[in-house]
């Protein structure tokens, strides 16, 4: 053959592989447009049109049942007063972990801070699950009360105090992780300046950390704000039925197929939503406040001198140890009991493994399990693709349309949960043209992809910063040796981004493995998912059950053990907060 | 008015400081000399009350302060990093002591209004400290810490963020303001111009000690020992001292570059030998030599018009036996 039959092979080769690309990625762009048209604007499409829209026109009727009534007049007020004080009280105590973590010697402090991280690896329907269980009418704490104190009412852990409890304790992980950061950046010379003109180590707290800091206050604040307002599986485990808040009454309106009412409310929830998340980011544009200091002084704790303060200080602070601790001790402990001692015990009489060995063999109990597992695992991986793709997209080209997706893909970050349920109910309850002519509600799929819409937003937001860091001149190097863009992706920058993809996608799977809002609303027999077993867990009665539920939540609590390490050691509380 | 009684300080199980004392008295300009990590900061930490020493006292103007806090000493402390309070405005940063000191409103606005007028900033009264320049931070960082009229002022390497040039216009502005408030102040750097620019007496410290205290002039022109020769302006040592030093001598010797003339000096007392150019360093008003002669790097200065001499050459060089600097010892 000739040199010249040669080159002719070589450029329709590559016309070839040029030709498979460009069908690759328009094939790629094509399954982004659709999944983003049809399980995010056609979804709020049909909550807005169901919440407006009555026979072709505009009506505001479903506002005016709503403000009809009373159930949904009381959830509202419930839902804002509860909000409120959760406000006050989460701050409380978690300005009060700050302090004793980050500004005072407080003796202990490494077992304070494992406590106060609990909430961390302990939160959403498993930690409320766990604190049901020992504070419950038949918990392990109540049994000692009612042993020191017989006349005591056994049902004190229910309606809002439970609710506000459980609240102010378990929505403390915004300051744990942020709070104490942004406590750690103040240059600690200010505070020595502030002592070295008089003021006492308490004043210079108040007059000097705490104003630097109150930029992540208030975004904090806002964040618990967010998660109070949307709060569900406290209210709905151990709120009983004298206290109910709006998600609850979302569920409850939709269960009674009433969804234009279920509809507005989720939408009041997500204007609420977008409100707040439009402060954090307005919060976070403001930046912090920085002296021009080159070389900032790490923080340092000092001693409290006042006998009197520091027995005051040391007390409280065990005290909310003894608070923090005692529910995922004695879950963990418990979840190894023998279920004759489960709800009699105040500690267990023995351990075994018998309930793991139930719950890890049994079809009825492993199911949940695998249920849960595999759903997620299917979002996880769908989702992690999809982002890749897009973030790819965002990162390497300029083009309106692109702007367009970037907001696209960041829409769920201001939609409550239970929203985005309502949204995929209403949108798919029948059979769409746009799903090829299939019934979503009622079907295995609609929980993976409802969990996929949740995690949208933090796998582009961190895939896509981290491929915006990527080193641009390591793709040319590529490029100039030869390689394609498939080659260099695969090559080059996917084993850059791997560490990033990795964690992204254990946070991301940790998140949903115990997802309860959504997967209350959507779960049918053929897809209960753990979040929902561990709740009707939580309500029985059986000491079998609760047994499984104690196996399932410490089961959970180890394995997000285990990522929060990771994620610890790769800067997690230097996230944006809005990246939360 | 300064006064440390056998100070320890350790941190954990590493002595930082060790049976130190010191005595500063009213209206010295001190300075605390030494290289990183040798205890100096330490020290000042020790006298605004910032750390507590586990021996020793610290006695200021005739009274115990060992255990007082920072904030009941009275002490003006200019940081490092100036640490002014980021969220405040220099009217603000400047009035924060007189309002922890509930000072009348009238009364605060009047003498925050003369201290940054006399520092030049009164212009920028509202502006937030990142809007400043470095000398301007300086500037506030100052009259914040006068404004209560603390007749004591200590400086943690207040200069080290700043430019050379700006660097020698504060260090001025650092030394008028001590003397025409009769200040008594101490002063840590380890920059060993500025230390002998500015003040008074000097202490220059190694590894937690005070090697020699005393006046600049007696430090550069008698130091006590190697490491004050070595720290304290230019020196180079010498490896020979045939002819220098008495033949019995055992120890170390040092000579200042400017002791190192060029050529043959007749008469009783200088020796004269012959040392290879290495390089010749133009310096502008001077001409740094870097000469050879066996083991021994010499410094020798030139006057600026120096250049007819090529590395490899040989220069014919004569020093002083009095100038030369003796420490008997372990030559090693």
């Amino acid at each position: 053959m000739t040199d010249a039959v040669l080159a002719v092979g070589r450029v329709g080769s590559i016309r070839g592989t040029r030709m498979i690309r460009t069908t690759l990625f328009w094939a790629a762009v094509l399954v982004l447009a659709w999944a983003i048209v049809a399980f995010l604007y056609a979804p709020l499409a049909s909550v807005l049109g169901k919440a407006f829209l009555a026979e072709g026109r505009v009506t505001t009727e479903t506002i005016a049942r709503l403000a009809d009534s009373r159930n949904v007049r009381q959830a509202l007020w419930n839902t804002v007063w509860m909000t409120a004080a959760t406000l006050i009280t989460v701050n409380l105590v978690g300005l009060f972990q700050v302090v004793v973590l980050e500004f005072v010697n407080v003796r202990g402090s490494g077992f304070l801070k494992i406590a106060f991280a609990t909430p961390l690896v302990f939160s959403s329907v498993t930690a409320i699950t766990g604190y049901n269980f020992v504070y419950g009418d038949h918990g392990a704490v109540t049994e000692l009360l009612t042993w020191i104190f017989p006349e005591m009412e056994r049902r004190w852990f229910r309606g809002w105090p439970a609710v506000l409890i459980a609240h102010s304790f378990l929505m403390t992980h915004y300051h744990f992780l942020f709070l104490r950061a942004a406590v750690r950046r103040v240059d600690y010379s200010t505070v020595e300046a502030a002592r070295s003109l008089g003021a006492s180590p308490f004043t210079a707290l108040v007059r000097v950390v705490f104003p630097v800091v109150l930029p992540t206050v208030f975004a904090i604040s806002l964040l618990v704000l967010l998660s109070a307002l949307t709060s569900f599986a406290a209210p709905a485990i151990v709120g009983g039925r004298e206290f109910r808040m709006l998600n609850q009454m979302i569920l409850g309106l939709n269960s009674i197929r009433r969804a234009d009412m279920a509809a507005m409310l989720a939408l009041m929830l997500g204007a609420v939503s977008l409100i707040v998340f439009l402060a954090l980011r307005w919060i976070e544009s403001r930046g912090r406040y920085t002296g021009g200091v080159k070389t900032p002084v790490p923080m340092q704790r000092l001693d409290i001198r006042n006998r009197f303060a520091n027995t005051a200080v040391h007390a409280v602070a065990w005290a909310l140890f003894v608070i923090y601790a005692t529910p995922v001790v004695l879950t963990i402990l418990f979840s190894f009991a023998p279920s004759a001692s489960i709800a009699m015990d105040v500690l267990p009489s023995r351990l075994t493994l018998s309930n793991y060995v139930t719950v890890l063999t049994e079809s009825q109990t492993v199911e949940p399990l695998i249920n849960s597992a595999v759903m997620s695992l299917l979002a996880v991986g769908v989702v992690l693709a999809l982002s890749l793709f897009a973030s790819h997209l965002i990162a390497r080209y300029r083009h309106v349309s692109l702007a367009v997706l970037e907001f696209s893909l960041f829409i769920p970050w201001v939609l409550p949960s239970s929203l985005v349920a309502i949204g995929l109910i209403i949108a798919y309850d029948a059979s769409a043209p746009i799903l090829f002519g299939n019934v979503l509600l009622g079907s295995y799929a609609i929980l993976p992809i409802a969990y996929g819409i949740l995690i949208v937003p933090m796998m582009v937001r961190l895939i896509g910063a981290s491929m915006t860091g990527l080193d641009p001149t390591l793709d040319e190097a590529a490029r100039a040796l030869g390689a394609g863009p498939l080659e260099r992706f695969v090559r080059v920058t996917l084993p850059l981004l791997a560490p990033v993809l990795i964690l992204v996608s254990a946070l991301a799977f940790n998140d949903l493995i115990n997802e309860y809002t959504v997967s209350a609303f959507l779960y049918n027999p053929n897809n209960r998912p753990l979040g929902v077993a561990i709740a009707s867990m939580a309500a029985s009665s059986n000491p079998e059950q609760l047994a499984q539920g104690l196996v399932y939540a410490t089961l959970v609590m180890g394995f997000s053990f285990i990522i929060i390490l990771v994620a610890d050691r790769l800067g997690l509380g230097r996230a944006p907060l809005s990246a939360v | 008015m300064i006064t440390l009684e056998n100070i320890d300080i350790a941190y954990g199980s590493t002595p930082v400081l060790s049976d130190l004392s010191l005595h500063v008295p009213e209206g010295e300009f001190f300075t605390l000399l030494g290289p990183s990590g040798c205890g100096k900061s330490t020290l000042l930490r020790a006298i605004s009350g910032f750390v507590r020493p586990s021996r020793g006292r610290v006695i200021i103007d005739g009274r115990d302060m060992t255990a007082l806090a920072p904030e009941d000493r009275g002490i003006g402390v200019v940081f490092q990093n100036y640490a002014l309070f980021p969220h405040l405005s220099v009217y603000d940063n400047v009035a924060f002591g007189l309002r922890v000191a509930r000072t009348r409103k009238k009364e605060i606005e009047e003498r925050v209004s003369e201290a940054l007028e006399r520092i030049g900033v009164a212009d920028h009264a509202r502006k937030k400290p990142a809007e400043l320049s470095g000398g301007q931070q300086q500037r506030v960082a100052i009259a914040r810490a006068l404004i209560l009229g603390a007749k004591i002022l200590l400086l943690d390497e207040p200069l080290s963020n700043l430019d050379a040039k700006l660097r020698e216009a504060m260090r001025d502005e650092i030394r008028d303001i001590q003397q025409r408030l009769r200040l008594t102040t101490v002063y840590v750097t380890h920059d060993q111009a500025e230390a002998l620019a500015l003040s008074d007496r000097v202490a220059v410290m190694e590894a937690g000690h005070l090697c020699q205290v005393g006046p600049p002039r007696a430090l550069y022109t008698q130091p006590a020992t190697p490491f004050v020769c070595a720290f304290v302006g230019e020196s180079s040592r010498l490896a020979d001292t045939d002819g220098i030093a008495p033949a019995s001598f055992q120890g170390v010797a040092f000579v200042r570059p400017e002791d190192v003339h060029l050529g043959e000096k007749p008469g009783e007392g200088w020796v004269t030998f012959d040392a290879v150019l290495d390089r010749a360093v133009f310096q502008g008003a001077r001409v740094r030599l870097l000469l050879r002669r066996g083991d021994s790097l010499l410094l020798a200065d030139a006057p600026g018009y120096f250049d007819d001499r090529a590395p490899g050459e040989t220069v014919t060089v004569s020093i002083h036996a009095d100038k030369v600097h003796r420490y008997p010892g372990d030559p090693a």
